[in-house]
């Protein structure tokens, strides 16, 4: 028997859902100054009414649903995948309101890209949308990075015991102090002294590449938002082809694979323990499984003679499996060279590399790091068991910020949670195969939005079918929550309607 | 030997010069002839074009990137390079490399406040450039401007005033009494 929730429940869930919309609304305020300063009238309007109507339900909610108490488990799972989707209902205000979307779902589209860092878009004519509107798509992804509820924690939600619930149930488990408001303080600490360092170097090279001194900033800052966060949004429909600067792909490439990196080992980096760059399970996983992609990739690249030499197969080929590990969605091609040059064998590479994505409690999707690498501790266990005495206990450690022992509750929770994604995955791929689509391309853009990573062979447009659309939103939101609050929210409305 | 060598007659001089005449425009003209392709054309099938000598016309967007005798442009072919107005298709076009005279032409990039001027190019397209590591590119070797750019006009609408305005007095009075009520 399942029990049903009260009134209590309900009033809970509300009341800090209400506090995270507020949040967004706050948000709102940063592409709002900017359509100020660069007289963007109409975009201003668009931004005013998105911001209000966030603070006007943020608020109903936090006065008529008042509570003092602390959040269970369950409600901490349930706010956080509820409050996902209102957000993503409420920031798609301004950009439907943009005109550049073909209907609201679209514009829900791009909005839950943006905040699972996926960067898969549907927006139309990109190269003509306000500096507004831009400052906004970039800045979803970096927050969205961080997550929407470690704002909310960093300013609107004591910290209790329900504040930590609220931060796991967004995906994130590890705490980088023993407060967890705190941990979500240091996370955007980390995030503005990265955001300050890498938005001055591409602005820079920026500017040397023959960019104007303004637009210069503006790219380098949003263009770092979106490497940093591996959202994959980029300011120009060109994406980074745009640049055709070396340097500036390099940085991206650094920017990007330090944004994906787990946050626990950004703090112990900055609190001296260095050596955790190498020794941590999943940097010396990232390295392995990047270096089989990459291999795979070249291997069609050369077979298919697409390149003149090994320099650009590099140059390209790097990239593009590079922003697929990281799950960032950056591209130096064009989405269709996937399918018309790459080839099948290449797009497998990639499709490899985003399937398995970066680290846990990072910006970035997919399998993550920790858990191929605990599988891959599980097979060393097993086979050295196969080898050994009947009696014999085999013991298998790792290194994660601190040795570990394997134990089974580690196997459990990894094998769980790459099951999901394979459905997710799978879920995808077939929707779009229903759809006409070739299965390779089905399955390239469906575990690009599964892993929130944004790499797409063309198959993502407007003109795709209203319910793959639905399909790759719901993905993209499994993906980024991973799985579990979703399954708490469909969970809690089963119990409200059949409970007892 | 000699008889070979003897000079050329005015008749001779005049189908000469003509010859020469003739083979110079239709070698200078060669890239009026140079069939016309869209974006997509080019991008589905980059193998097969690949160093044919093409032409392409879109609208100017984004910035002009001077890198000393050469520029980047890029190109959009995609509906709201022809229509501004209408909200069709996707985003696609070309990336252009040019001569850095030939950019000075260009008056208006294509942006938020600007419709970008519509050029029409002649040059080479690369699948996957040699020169600028795979890129897939034009290297222009003629640059025309088909029609000249303009600043938009976007409308402000006062309905949307008039909401944001009830909205901020809504939000307003709801802060006022959330603070009120449980903040005091």
């Amino acid at each position: 028997m399942i029990p049903r929730p009260r009134l209590p429940d309900f009033k809970n869930i509300a009341y800090y859902s209400g506090k995270i919309v507020f949040g967004v609304g706050i948000l709102m305020i940063i592409p709002l100054i900017t359509a100020l300063i660069f007289k963007e009238w109409s975009p201003a309007l668009d931004f005013a009414i998105g911001m209000f109507t966030c603070f006007t339900i943020g608020l109903l909610f936090q006065i008529f649903f008042y509570s003092e108490r602390d959040l269970s488990w369950l409600q901490g799972l349930v706010v956080a995948s509820f409050s996902w989707l209102l957000a993503m209902m409420l920031g798609a205000i301004p950009h439907y309101l943009s005109g550049h979307f073909g209907s609201f779902l679209d514009a829900c589209f791009d909005l839950m890209s943006g905040y699972t860092t996926t960067g898969l878009y549907l927006l139309q004519d990109l190269d003509h949308i306000s500096c507004a509107l831009n400052m906004w798509r970039h800045l979803l992804t970096y927050a969205g990075g961080q997550g929407i509820i470690v704002i909310a924690l960093t300013f609107l939600v004591k910290g209790t015991g329900g504040a930590f619930k609220m931060y796991v149930a967004e995906g994130k488990e590890e705490k980088l102090l023993p407060n967890i408001i705190q941990t979500a303080r240091a996370i955007w600490l980390i995030s503005l002294s990265y955001l300050g360092v890498g938005s001055l170097a591409l602005w820079i090279i920026a500017v040397h590449e023959g960019m104007s001194i303004t637009k210069g900033f503006l790219h380098g800052v949003w263009v770092f938002m979106g490497a940093w966060s591996t959202g994959g949004f980029a300011p120009q429909s060109f994406n980074i082809i745009y640049y055709h600067s070396f340097l500036f792909e390099m940085v991206t490439v650094v920017c990007f694979i330090i944004g994906s990196f787990n946050f626990a080992l950004h703090w112990a980096i900055w609190t001296g323990n260095k050596k955790e760059l190498y020794r941590n399970i999943e940097i010396v996983s990232f390295c392995v499984t990047i270096t089989i992609a990459l291999v795979t990739t070249s291997i069609g690249l050369m077979r298919l003679g697409v390149y003149p030499d090994l320099m650009a197969i590099f140059r390209k080929g790097f990239y593009q499996i590079a922003s697929g590990h990281t799950t960032t969605g950056f591209m130096t091609i064009q989405s269709r060279t996937f399918v018309r040059q790459w080839g099948e064998m290449a797009m497998l590479g990639v499709a490899f590399a985003m399937a398995i994505g970066a680290s846990a409690c990072s910006t970035a999707g997919g399998f993550k790091g920790l858990r191929m690498g605990i599988v891959f501790k599980t097979l060393i266990q097993d086979i050295k068991k196969m080898l050994s005495p009947e009696t014999a206990v085999v013991v298998e450690k790792f290194h994660h910020i601190k040795d570990m022992v394997l134990t089974e509750k580690h196997i459990r929770g990894a094998t769980l949670i790459i099951i999901l994604y394979i459905a997710a995955y799978a879920l995808a791929t077939i929707v779009g195969v229903y759809f006409g689509y070739p299965f390779i391309e089905a399955l390239f853009d469906g575990v690009s939005a599964g892993s929130n990573t944004g790499l797409s062979c063309g198959v993502t447009s407007p003109s795709m079918p209203a319910l793959m659309k639905i399909t790759y939103i719901l993905v993209m939101w499994m993906g980024r929550l991973e799985f579990m609050s979703i399954f708490a929210l469909i969970g809690f409305i089963i119990a409200a309607v059949r409970g007892k | 030997m000699k008889k070979y060598l003897k000079p050329l007659t005015t008749k001779r001089k005049f189908a000469c010069s003509l010859l020469v005449g003739v083979a110079f425009l239709l070698i200078s003209s060669a890239p009026i002839y140079a069939k016309t392709f869209s974006s997509p054309e080019l991008i589905e099938n980059a193998n097969g074009h690949d160093g044919e000598t093409i032409t392409f016309r879109g609208e100017v967007i984004g910035d002009v990137m001077i890198r000393e005798d050469h520029a980047w442009i890029h190109l959009n072919d995609d509906p709201y390079a022809k229509e501004p107005s209408k909200l069709a298709g996707y985003n696609s076009g070309m990336a252009i490399w040019c001569k850095t005279e030939d950019v000075k032409l260009i008056k208006y990039v294509g942006d938020y406040k600007n419709r970008g001027d519509i050029v029409e190019i002649t040059g080479c397209f690369n699948g996957a450039c040699p020169e600028h590591g795979g890129d897939m590119d034009i290297h222009a070797t003629h640059l025309k401007i088909i029609e000249l750019g303009y600043p938009f006009e976007h409308e402000l609408q006062m309905s949307k005033f008039w909401w944001a305005l009830v909205l901020g007095f809504i939000s307003g009075t709801l802060f006022l009494a959330n603070k009120y009520w449980y903040h005091r």
